[in-house]
């Protein structure tokens, strides 16, 4: 122990202290639910391109596959990942940042760079339609940092977080750079059905996070160099290899083609046999060729 | 026994509020982090409640809703021009000081921080919890370690 540990404990028990709204919360329970968010199905009116991929393995099929669920998307979908579109890019940012993180929902795309302090600059660009009007401009408090909300065109606005010790007068640079693109990237896995996907660096490795509405067959799939499926996992095989499933969530782990640093990973939102598991994890489609050479540049 | 979901929220809502607002550094951030993870919770309850842990299993999905976190503006007020306000020790200043720093860590390193420091966790349970290796929860602490402790140091010096 020394005192920097000291001051983090410290810092993190004096933020917990200022904790609150235990009866909003406990209130909010006995609410109506909100709308579920519309997945990419619908949202993916936004991409312009597809490209074919070859399935990794040979265990994806036509039929066979829960209808409910994003395996049965991704199998019906013959192997396709689809392109989306960056929409903005900013021509300026401050020295040292390199991209680590791409974020896709229906009407989103976020970049994020950071520099080897951690400073970060992160550009979303929203779609503006009926169900998300854009905001009023101005400076709104965000997880990273202060976050700038501004107009781009008429179906797009932006938002801005720009840190560092110079981070205002750096977020005026990077925002009045941002121009419309064409450019596209793909994920390496399919994601339709998705409210949401993120591609980052993590530990030097790309990794992929995809979270889908309640309503599908899995909540959570990730690609990435790491497998954990719990203390309770055991041995199964699956997409050709060994492969893993855990408790409670129902997670299954299995290695994509060669590489130990490919882990698919899915945790599903109910209950399920192994051998659902099984067939689930083997209806996603891999690209065997994904669009890395981003991260990190 | 399973306890009914309102007992069990009613007597959990404080600590996950805490451990959102460390994690999240905003009240307001945490309490929908929350709140959407206890909605999510009620909706399953018939099988969390039967976990044997079912208070681990919601700091995990506090956890999740944390790493997917997405803006919604409708909340809260645009910050003011100037939000700082001085203070008038030095352990406050040091205090804000690594509340800004841990602010900028990514956010998985964020929640490792937090569930090192805050939840005195061990690595196997982190990993559990961010569902990655022990090796990888090793690497987000050092990383983020080196950086507070860099960042501590260059304050001192500033001081």
């Amino acid at each position: 122990m020394n005192d920097v540990e000291d001051l983090i404990r410290d810092t993190l028990r004096h933020q917990a202290d200022r904790a609150s709204g235990e009866g909003e919360v406990l209130a909010a329970l006995h609410r109506p639910r909100r709308a579920t968010r519309v997945p990419w199905a619908v949202g993916l009116a936004t991409v312009t391109a597809a490209v074919v991929v070859v399935a990794v393995v040979e265990g994806v099929r036509s039929g066979g596959v829960d209808t409910a669920g994003p395996g049965t998307s991704a199998s019906a979908a013959a192997t396709t990942v689809p392109e989306t579109p960056l929409g903005f890019t900013p021509s300026f940012l401050p020295e040292g940042f390199k991209e680590v993180k791409r974020e896709v929902t229906p009407t989103s795309v976020n970049r994020v760079w950071r520099d080897r302090q951690y400073y970060v600059v992160s550009l979303t660009v929203v779609t503006v339609d009926a169900a998300h009007p854009k905001p009023a401009d101005g400076v709104f408090p965000d997880v990273e940092g202060p976050a700038e909300v501004f107009g781009l065109d008429a179906g797009h606005y932006g938002k801005l977080i720009v840190t560092g010790p110079d981070g205002e007068a750096e977020r005026v640079r990077v925002r009045d750079s941002i121009h419309p693109v064409a450019d596209t990237f793909r994920f390496p896995v399919a994601v339709e059905g998705a409210e949401k996907a993120t591609l980052e660096l993590e530990d030097d490795h790309p990794s992929l996070d995809v979270w889908f509405p309640e309503e599908h067959a899995f909540r959570r799939l990730w690609l990435g160099p790491r497998a954990n499926t719990g203390q309770w996992a055991r041995d199964t095989t699956a997409r050709g290899g060994p492969a893993k499933v855990g408790y409670p969530d129902g997670t299954i782990s299995a290695q994509v083609g060669d590489d130990p640093n490919r882990q698919l990973t899915i945790m599903t939102t109910r209950p399920a046999s192994d051998a659902r598991l099984v067939e689930l994890i083997e209806g996603l489609v891999v690209d065997p060729n994904p669009d890395l050479a981003w991260l990190g540049s | 026994m399973t306890t009914s979901f309102e007992e069990f929220a009613a007597g959990q809502v404080t600590p996950l509020l805490r451990y959102a607002t460390a994690l999240a550094g905003d009240p307001h951030l945490a309490q929908d982090l929350v709140q959407e993870s206890l909605l999510r919770a009620q909706q399953r309850w018939k099988r969390i409640g039967d976990l044997a842990h079912p208070a681990a299993y919601l700091k995990r999905m506090v956890t999740n809703e944390f790493l997917s976190w997405r803006r919604r503006f409708v909340r809260h007020a645009p910050l003011a021009e100037d939000a700082s306000t001085a203070d008038p020790t030095r352990a406050v200043d040091e205090r804000d000081a690594m509340a800004r720093s841990i602010a900028r860590l990514t956010r998985k390193q964020r929640v490792a921080i937090v569930l090192r420091y805050f939840e005195d966790y061990e690595d196997a349970a982190i990993a559990e919890v961010l569902g990655c290796a022990e090796v990888t929860v090793r690497s987000h602490i050092s990383r983020a370690l080196t950086t507070l402790r860099a960042e501590h140091k260059q304050k001192e010096a500033a001081l």
